[in-house]
């Protein structure tokens, strides 16, 4: 086993459920997200030799789960026409309050809340995903929660 | 300023998925790169098209079916709302003496049939008299939500202005094929896990058909089948079969793309949405924040300073999500002690000129015409009890003497609304939906500081500007007085919402 493949395993194994998680709020269930995660961690492997450590190794995959998400709800119709994906909450019925706040959200804004929520990904790694700026992404991130939190307080207090 | 971000974080990671990582499927998957099948997941295919079929005497596919009539008093508000005030072009409120205001629409309304049913899933055509028809499917029984009422509706398609479009079994098609795909806890195949449909006149059993000739059927009940639990094989196709046990049609499960529908085809295409205003002014009003212009096909919000309060809090709301406002304008209606309203608007960036075109555009319709009793701007904050936000939008431009009264009343309602949502009073209703005594009124009132007073019973009347509780322990009222003096109530039967009549006023759970 070489140290690409050694270190691919111990993020698999450290991390899955956030890539699964993360990847269900855009294929819309669990399952069909496990298998992304399982066919896009078989890619990342088949390509180690191409990752040559410029950025982190999460953000990397991460890349490569993306695109094979893409892959997949182009198959099931879920992409739309700019190729971008509308992300959502799954199983809103386990938080409907929370799945309404995310729903408001603008959907670049609201990929970036997942990424941070679900996937527990550093700003540095979602600005590098997303092209934008770590200030970007900070600046995003502040108004997304500002929003969330006062969906979410209005139904709590 | 924001809060910090462990509640949301918190609020996410609840609804993590179960841990059903597996590295060695991983490694297998590397190894059968090329054996790979592109996966399909959770498709759902309708029957929109035609292929060709036709068998000698008989037609088979036929689907002349005029099912059983559902009455629209039968359904649910929830329902009636969704088939008749959602999909029509002049809704409006129907209004009789004691009686609480039903919306209802100008063109007429649509026509309900159950067309099919296996005993799990029904099937409903919805046909409006404007030339529109829609085709329902649910659940037999229907779906029960104690917020937002109860519903039998699942999904719903529809052939607006789509020529000849068919949304049954035809000759040429003779079955409706809806098919789910995915993969199941610990087997990562990907394979078709149910299966329903409507089949058409002369199919007496729908089948799967596999490798090596494997084939499972099911038989037609009631123009309708189902497999709810398909066996873990390569099914490539459904297949419907005749009475006499003969293939009369065949239609691939994967990879199969119904052509596009002639949705160009357009009878009467949706008129765009207009520009400026039309005509004279149909209403005018002016508040200390604004003034208002209603035209037949526009509505025009001017606010009189962009330095005023309102607008400052707008402009606050504005910068901390996404620049815009919401600007609405809504009928009411009231009768029997209840409220009811039709409202639509748009979510313009904040300026101090809004806009808000009326008609055009949408296709299925819900938007009430002018004149309206209000109209409205709000900003994108939450509300919550008792804060200092209030009970009341930014800017509220009554248009009328009910419009008036309706934002009084919408004010305690949403006072009462919150109050009922509070974190501390949804903690005490889980605790009594466990079997918890609650606390007394009393008590209740306590916690929630001098606003709140308890109440000697359920229907005593609060004093004014205050929230009056009782309770039993299991049942909690609250009431409010309105500024004219009418009493606003709400009943919690610990997580549930019993009788109020706030309903139509605001929206609480």
């Amino acid at each position: 086993m070489d140290e690409r493949e050694k270190a691919i395993e111990v993020l698999y194994r450290e991390r899955y459920g956030r890539f699964r998680d993360g990847v269900a709020t855009i294929t819309g269930d669990h399952e069909s997200a496990r298998d992304v995660v399982q066919e896009a961690f078989a890619r990342a492997l088949r390509k180690r030799r191409t990752y040559r450590g410029e950025g982190s190794l999460e953000a990397w995959v991460w890349r490569i789960v993306l695109r094979t998400a893409r892959e997949h709800m182009k198959r099931t119709a879920g992409v739309t026409l700019n190729g971008s994906f509308e992300a959502a909450l799954i199983e809103p019925g386990r938080d409907p309050v929370l799945a309404e706040a995310v729903r408001a959200l603008p959907p670049k804004r609201r990929m970036i809340v997942f990424l941070r929520y679900f996937a527990d990904l550093s700003y540095a790694q979602i600005g590098e995903l997303c092209g934008v700026s770590e200030g970007t992404v900070g600046a995003a991130l502040a108004q997304a929660r500002r929003a969330l939190e006062e969906q979410l307080q209005e139904e709590t207090r | 300023m924001s809060l910090p971000e462990t509640p949301v974080r918190e609020r996410f990671e609840a609804l993590a998925g179960p841990p059903d990582g597996d590295w060695r499927d991983v490694t297998r998957r590397v190894k059968r790169r090329t054996r790979r099948i592109a996966a399909l997941v959770a498709v759902a295919l309708v029957a929109l098209v035609a292929t060709g079929f036709g068998v000698g005497g008989t037609v088979i596919g036929l689907f002349d079916v005029h099912g059983k009539s559902i009455p629209l008093r039968s359904l649910s508000e929830r329902d009636r709302e969704m088939l008749v005030t959602s999909m029509c072009p002049h809704p409006e409120f129907r209004t009789a003496p004691g009686r609480a205001p039903e919306p209802a629409c100008r063109e007429g309304e649509p026509t309900i049939e159950e067309i099919a049913s296996d005993g799990s899933q029904a099937h409903y055509r919805i046909r409006y008299p404007w030339g529109l028809t829609c085709l329902a499917t649910g659940r037999v029984g229907g779906y029960r939500n104690p917020t937002f009422g109860s519903t039998l509706i699942g999904t719903m398609g529809c052939n607006a202005w789509s020529h000849g479009q068919k949304l049954v079994p035809t000759p040429q098609r003779p079955i409706t094929v809806d098919a789910t795909v995915g993969s199941r806890a610990g087997d990562p195949s990907v394979r078709l896990l149910r299966l329903s449909g409507l089949a058409g006149q002369g199919i007496s059993r729908v089948a799967l058909a596999g490798p090596h000739h494997a084939r499972l059927s099911t038989a037609v009940r009631g123009h309708a089948y189902s497999f709810p639990s398909v066996p873990a094989r390569r099914w490539k196709a459904v297949v419907a079969i005749d009475a006499s046990g003969r293939e009369v049609y065949r239609e691939p499960l994967f990879g199969y793309r119904p052509p596009r529908p002639p949705l160009i085809h357009l009878r009467h295409p949706p008129p765009p949405p207009p520009r400026r205003p039309v005509g004279v002014p149909l209403q005018t009003a002016a508040t200390e924040a604004a003034a208002l212009v209603v035209y037949r096909n526009f509505v025009v919000l001017r606010f009189r300073s962009t330095t005023s309060e309102a607008y400052a809090r707008l402009a606050r709301s504005a910068r901390n999500t996404t620049g815009h406002v919401t600007l609405t304008c809504i009928s009411v209606a009231y009768g029997g002690g209840h409220w009811n309203n039709l409202g639509f608007g748009v979510n313009p960036p904040l300026a101090h000129v809004l806009k808000m075109p009326v008609g055009g555009g949408p296709p299925m319709g819900g938007i009430p015409s002018p004149p309206y009793d209000l109209c409205q701007v709000g900003g994108m904050y939450g509300r919550y009890w008792n804060d200092e936000e209030g009970t009341h939008e930014l800017v509220e431009v009554p248009l009328s003497s009910l419009g008036r009264r309706y934002l009084e009343e919408r004010g305690v309602a949403r006072d009462l609304a919150y109050f009922a949502r509070t974190r501390r009073l949804l903690a005490i209703r889980r605790a009594i939906n466990r079997g918890d005594p609650g606390p007394s009124a009393a008590e209740l009132a306590q916690m929630f500081g001098e606003r709140v007073v308890p109440l000697a019973s359920r229907n005593s009347t609060p004093p004014a500007r205050k929230v009056g509780v009782w309770t039993d322990g299991k049942l909690i009222v609250a009431s409010e007085l309105t500024p004219r003096g009418r009493r606003l109530f709400v009943t919690m039967r610990n997580v549930l919402i019993g009788p109020t009549n706030i309903r139509g006023l605001a929206l609480v759970f």
